[in-house]
């Protein structure tokens, strides 16, 4: 703070002037606070709905300000990029004499917010600042808290300090068209759940978010797939009761998305040809597999009469037999041919590299007798 | 449109052997919930694919009763009121069943046209179903299956998105829905949903 400024004493009254006297051409009077009324995000998405309470899309976008003595509310924000804000400040009193001097504050990481040469002039400011560097490149749910100050004028700041919740992501969040709606409980558990994954690479991100289930469970869909995250446990188990792959992989897709992670997620289907049991055909779902078009014994073998109605399934370790392996494809870059920038995540078997990886989740490729629904003879084991 | 009086075997067991069974042979959930846990949480997911929230028991329905039946079969049932329905809920690993009440004796196509849109999620992003009321609707219901326009006959079912069923039986309307996995052939067995622990618990009630 510097010297006190000289300030003009009031004239004297004439009688006929207001208490205090002047009423014409008065002087100012001390400054007596500098007080920060809001501060409002103006680099961030603007697309946070205050939605906290199911997996629904609902509620109303956080209004701006965020910063408010009142009120609080969170941001989401891209990941290596300047913040810029906007502060609204009330200068008092209402005649203060002006000053001039430099509005700074001190962001996560360090990062430095500045003005100088600022006119502290008497009633509301508004003072736009950018951060001298950008956010971390991390994945995170961030206390934004700025510890402000000024310099040059006779009365600090206040408060000394704001803060809001920011959710950094890789890049702008975006939802599949069937599912709409950025809420702040989709925003929260997909940054929680991405950011585990310690890096910035896809490929990383999604093997993260897939680690999560040890296995796929048929019995269990859900049609908004979003729910999956409620991490629904057996309580004799411990274990987390899951979905079936098309689930986990609408799933996987909206928490990607939530945090602007680039790349594309696919719910193929893995299946064989008799010829070339070993090789696994993938496409999208659900057809052709295994059983459509349907491959006859007497099409691929000796033609046997008793054989007729023998066609090709799969079968797995418990005995059930199946058309395909459902898998969750991912690709990065999203429209890279090359095939290692495939990766599959089948049922409880981890990453795998290709299809000919995720046939082999299969006991045997065996002839299944249409008529009976009996299995026969075995084709290829794996 | 199929007028069968349970021609189908598989559907034919399933009302006799689910539908129908009474409810003595079922047994409260509470003392069993956490050994029920898992099939309660799998009827969660799979119902909201097929019911309107306010008459899901696990959503938007409240005072709803469950009771459990481990048997050829095992199976959950709920109870409860919603929309202005009386509603039950039958469900096994393969099917769930609703009962949505009886018919009143006068506009009964109008009657059904609305039970459909309360009931049934007949749009999502799996399925577009419509039904086709036809003529017998107006009158007295001795035995009617309606099937969604286009669905396949249940041995040839190859998703739960693929068919869903209206029937009329003395009077009663019930809606059938069929949980088939889309990546297995065929259903799944009938006595493989609960534990065993959860089996031999109910079997002990």
């Amino acid at each position: 703070m510097s010297d006190d400024k000289k300030t003009t004493p009031p004239s004297a009254g004439d009688g006929g002037s207001p208490a205090g006297g002047c009423v014409v051409n008065c002087p100012c009077k001390p400054m007596s606070s500098i007080k920060i009324i809001s501060v409002t995000f103006q680099s961030d998405h603007d697309m946070l709905k205050d939605y906290d309470t199911d997996w629904k899309d609902g509620g109303a976008r956080f209004p701006k300000p965020e910063w408010t003595p009142a009120a609080q509310h969170p941001v989401s924000h891209t990941m290596d990029k300047a913040v810029k804000l906007e502060l609204v400040l009330e200068v008092a009193p209402s005649d203060a004499c002006p000053e001039t001097g430099t509005l700074s504050g001190v962001g996560p990481g360090g990062m430095l917010f500045e003005k100088k040469g600022l006119s502290f002039s008497a009633g509301q400011i508004k003072v736009s600042v950018t951060s001298d560097k950008p956010l971390e490149k991390k994945i995170q749910e961030l206390n934004f808290e700025v510890s402000w100050k000024t310099t040059g004028t006779t009365v600090p700041v206040s408060p000394a300090q704001t803060s809001n919740t920011m959710f950094v992501t890789m890049n702008t969040p975006t939802t599949p068209a069937a599912r709409p709606g950025i809420t702040l409980k989709r925003m929260r558990h997909s940054v929680k759940g991405t950011a585990g994954a310690g890096g910035l690479d896809p490929h990383k991100i999604v093997e993260h978010v897939m680690s999560k289930w040890s296995s796929f469970n048929l019995n269990q869909v859900y049609d908004n797939a979003w729910e999956l995250a409620d991490d629904a446990r057996d309580p004799v188990s411990g274990d987390l009761i899951g979905a079936d792959c098309q689930t986990i992989v609408r799933h996987t897709e909206k928490v990607i998305k939530m945090v602007g992670c680039p790349g594309k997620a696919e719910f193929i289907v893995v299946w064989a040809k008799v010829p070339t049991p070993t090789k696994g055909e993938e496409n999208l779902a659900y057809e052709p597999n295994v059983r459509s078009p349907k491959q006859w014994h007497n099409s691929h073998r000796p033609p046997d009469p008793a054989r007729v109605n023998w066609r090709a399934t799969l079968e797995d370790h418990g005995g059930g037999t199946n058309k395909y392996e459902a898998c969750l494809r991912f690709t990065y870059p999203d429209a890279s041919v090359d095939v290692a920038d495939k990766k599959y995540y089948a049922g409880g078997v981890g990453k795998k590299n290709d299809a000919n990886e995720v046939i082999r989740v299969f006991k045997a490729m065996r002839w299944v007798d249409e008529g009976t629904g009996l299995l026969t003879g075995v084709i290829h084991t794996y | 449109m199929q007028n069968l009086i349970f021609d189908d075997p598989m559907l034919e067991q399933w009302i006799r052997g689910a539908l129908l069974l009474p409810d003595e042979q079922f047994s409260p959930i509470e003392p069993l919930a956490a050994l029920l846990a898992r099939p309660l949480t799998e009827s969660k997911g799979t119902l909201s694919v097929f019911l309107q929230e306010r008459v899901d028991p696990h959503r938007g329905a409240p005072g709803v009763r469950w009771s459990a039946h481990a048997g050829g079969m095992d199976l959950l049932r709920a109870k409860y009121k919603a929309a202005g329905l009386q509603l039950a809920v039958t469900e096994s690993v393969n099917f769930a069943f609703v009962w949505a009440g009886l018919a009143p004796a006068e506009d009964r196509r109008a009657y059904l046209e609305e039970l459909i849109r309360t009931v049934v999620k007949t749009d999502t992003v799996g399925h577009h179903w419509q039904f086709d009321l036809p003529s017998q609707v107006d009158g007295l219901w001795e035995f009617l299956l309606i099937s969604n326009r286009g669905a396949p006959s249940l041995r040839n079912l190859e998703s739960r998105h693929d068919r869903a069923d209206l029937m009329l039986w003395s009077d009663t309307a019930y809606f059938l829905f069929y949980k088939k996995v889309d990546q297995r052939e065929g259903f799944q067995r009938e006595d493989g949903w609960f534990s065993a622990a959860a089996r031999g618990a109910l079997k002990r009630n």
